[in-house]
């Protein structure tokens, strides 16, 4: 009750505000990329393709109340033009006090640097692809209300505390009585360092995986009947970044339960980590090792285990262009039904770039 | 407990930890402001003001940062000596900041004139000019303590 009570009084207060709006200034952007895959996994196969693009709004509406808009269009066979559209962040932000903001809208669900920070511009990723547990563990999406401090004292504190639309919502509806929470802080105590930790928890009455998840895609390692009882949904994160002008450091450690009446708790793992090293300003060779276990008594993303290997360069022709190149091994073990490893080797190119 | 310290000051230094704008001197640039609360201010301060610390000045008035453009023959000097990065450094620090949704965007401006004029006529405004720029209101120098 006093929950909504806050959520009303929130809005009713930004409503306010936007209504004394003066002319807003707003500034455009975009970014996307272009990709070649050499695959060698089954018999070799080779093709370019068209990535998402995604389309940046930022609009400051008056002293204390911005707007940020994210939409990408991406290829998906199912449309008739082969892209559709979809909205990735719209969220309206209110600058009550100092450094502190809320924010309502739909967000990046703030639980580690990647998904704080890269959101869909891939001329800002370090590597070709998003770590594997995107995939699969972290809520990417939350449509809700978020309360956010940063750049607080010498060590540069920051926290966020959401709470909004769950892993089985949409967002336009969530038919589920509880909504999720996310509770996320981090310092920056130097220059291009960032050491966070994060809770995200929801509880999951029939186990469905609406669009706010990255395991929202069909679960193509598991082909047994799905589990429809309840499930409580809790993960843990632990990043650390150091990106300057010598080398580049990126951890993003993974910790997700999941917990049934039927096969109890299961404990899931996954860690990405990225080292790269800058000279001239422009070049960055990098390692990339990625890898995700998923317990066999996981009812929700069910067992799986993947890890991938990659080598790689940057090249930056500009703040607005750059030029990756990786060569990547993966390994995948379905462990649910009889072990079958598949194999995957491959070399990328792609060129990612901002207007 | 100790061997925890001596891990931490480890990474610590593996990392780069405390070269926080180390490598950065204020010399060759002068800041500028209108009504942003202080008159002077260290270079420690004044170089987190414009990596985006701070969101509205003391005064409750918003913090709006002038930068030159890229292609302003100030720019170098003004990522060296406030960044401690490249001209290309800055923009890729904006951009991604700016992208992440944590700070209003900077205003550009291609010329000291032009950087003068708009801090003259924008309450919160804080900007920063080749030293010997030319007609600088005195009372909006912001002196630099070291």
């Amino acid at each position: 009750m006093k929950f909504k009570l806050l959520l009303l009084f929130s809005l009713m207060q930004l409503a306010f505000l936007a209504s004394q709006a003066q002319k807003p200034s707003t500034q455009f952007a975009g970014y996307g990329y272009l990709e070649y895959e050499l695959d060698f996994s089954g018999g070799p196969t080779s093709y370019f393709s068209l990535g998402e693009h995604s389309f940046f709004v930022n609009s400051k509406l008056n002293d204390k109340i911005s707007f940020l808009g994210e939409y990408v269009i991406r290829f998906n066979g199912n449309s008739a033009t082969s892209f559709l559209p979809s909205i990735e962040r719209s969220l309206v932000k209110y600058n009550y006090y100092k450094n502190h903001n809320i924010i309502v809208g739909k967000i990046h669900t703030p639980v580690n640097y990647w998904n704080d920070s890269y959101h869909h511009g891939r001329l800002f990723f370090p590597v070709m692809d998003r770590p594997i547990s995107f995939s699969y563990l972290v809520p990417l999406h939350t449509l809700g209300i978020q309360f956010q401090g940063q750049n607080l004292g010498d060590l540069n504190f920051g926290y966020d505390f959401v709470i909004g639309n769950g892993i089985s919502s949409t967002d336009i509806l969530s038919d589920a009585k509880n909504t999720s929470f996310t509770a996320a802080v981090h310092i920056k105590p130097t220059d291009g360092m960032r050491i966070g930790a994060s809770f995200y928890y929801d509880f999951l009455d029939k186990n469905r995986s609406g669009i706010h998840s990255g395991h929202a895609a069909p679960r193509t390692h598991y082909t047994g009947k799905l589990y429809t009882g309840a499930l409580n949904y809790t993960m843990t994160s632990l990043s650390f970044a150091n990106f300057n002008k010598s080398y580049e450091i990126l951890n993003e450690f993974t910790y997700n339960t999941t917990s049934t009446d039927s096969l109890g708790l299961a404990k899931n793992f996954a860690n990405f980590l990225y080292a790269g090293l800058r000279f001239k300003d422009k070049h960055t060779p990098y390692v990339v090792v990625d890898f995700m276990k998923i317990a066999s008594n996981d009812l929700h993303t069910y067992p799986y285990e993947v890890g991938t290997f990659g080598i790689g360069y940057k090249y930056e022709f500009s703040p607005l262009v750059n030029l990756k190149s990786q060569v990547q091994y993966d390994r995948q073990m379905v462990n649910h039904a009889n072990h079958s490893i598949k194999r995957h080797f491959g070399f990328e190119f792609q060129l990612a770039y901002g207007f | 407990m100790r061997r925890i310290t001596i891990i931490i000051a480890l990474v610590f230094s593996i990392t780069g930890g405390g070269k926080l704008f180390a490598q950065a001197s204020m010399t060759g640039i002068t800041v500028i402001g209108n009504k942003i609360g202080f008159s002077s201010n260290t270079s420690k301060e004044i170089k987190q003001i414009f990596r985006g610390k701070y969101a509205n000045w003391s005064t409750n008035i918003q913090v709006i940062i002038v930068l030159p453009a890229s292609k302003s023959v100030s720019a170098e000097v003004v990522a060296t000596s406030i960044y401690g990065n490249t001209v290309s450094g800055v923009q890729k620090y904006w951009l991604s900041l700016v992208f992440q949704g944590r700070a209003n965007p900077p205003v550009f401006l291609d010329t000291d004139e032009e950087i003068i004029n708009y801090v003259n006529k924008t309450p919160g405004a804080i900007g920063v000019v080749s030293v010997g720029a030319q007609n600088i209101p005195r009372n909006m120098v912001i002196g630099i303590n070291n």
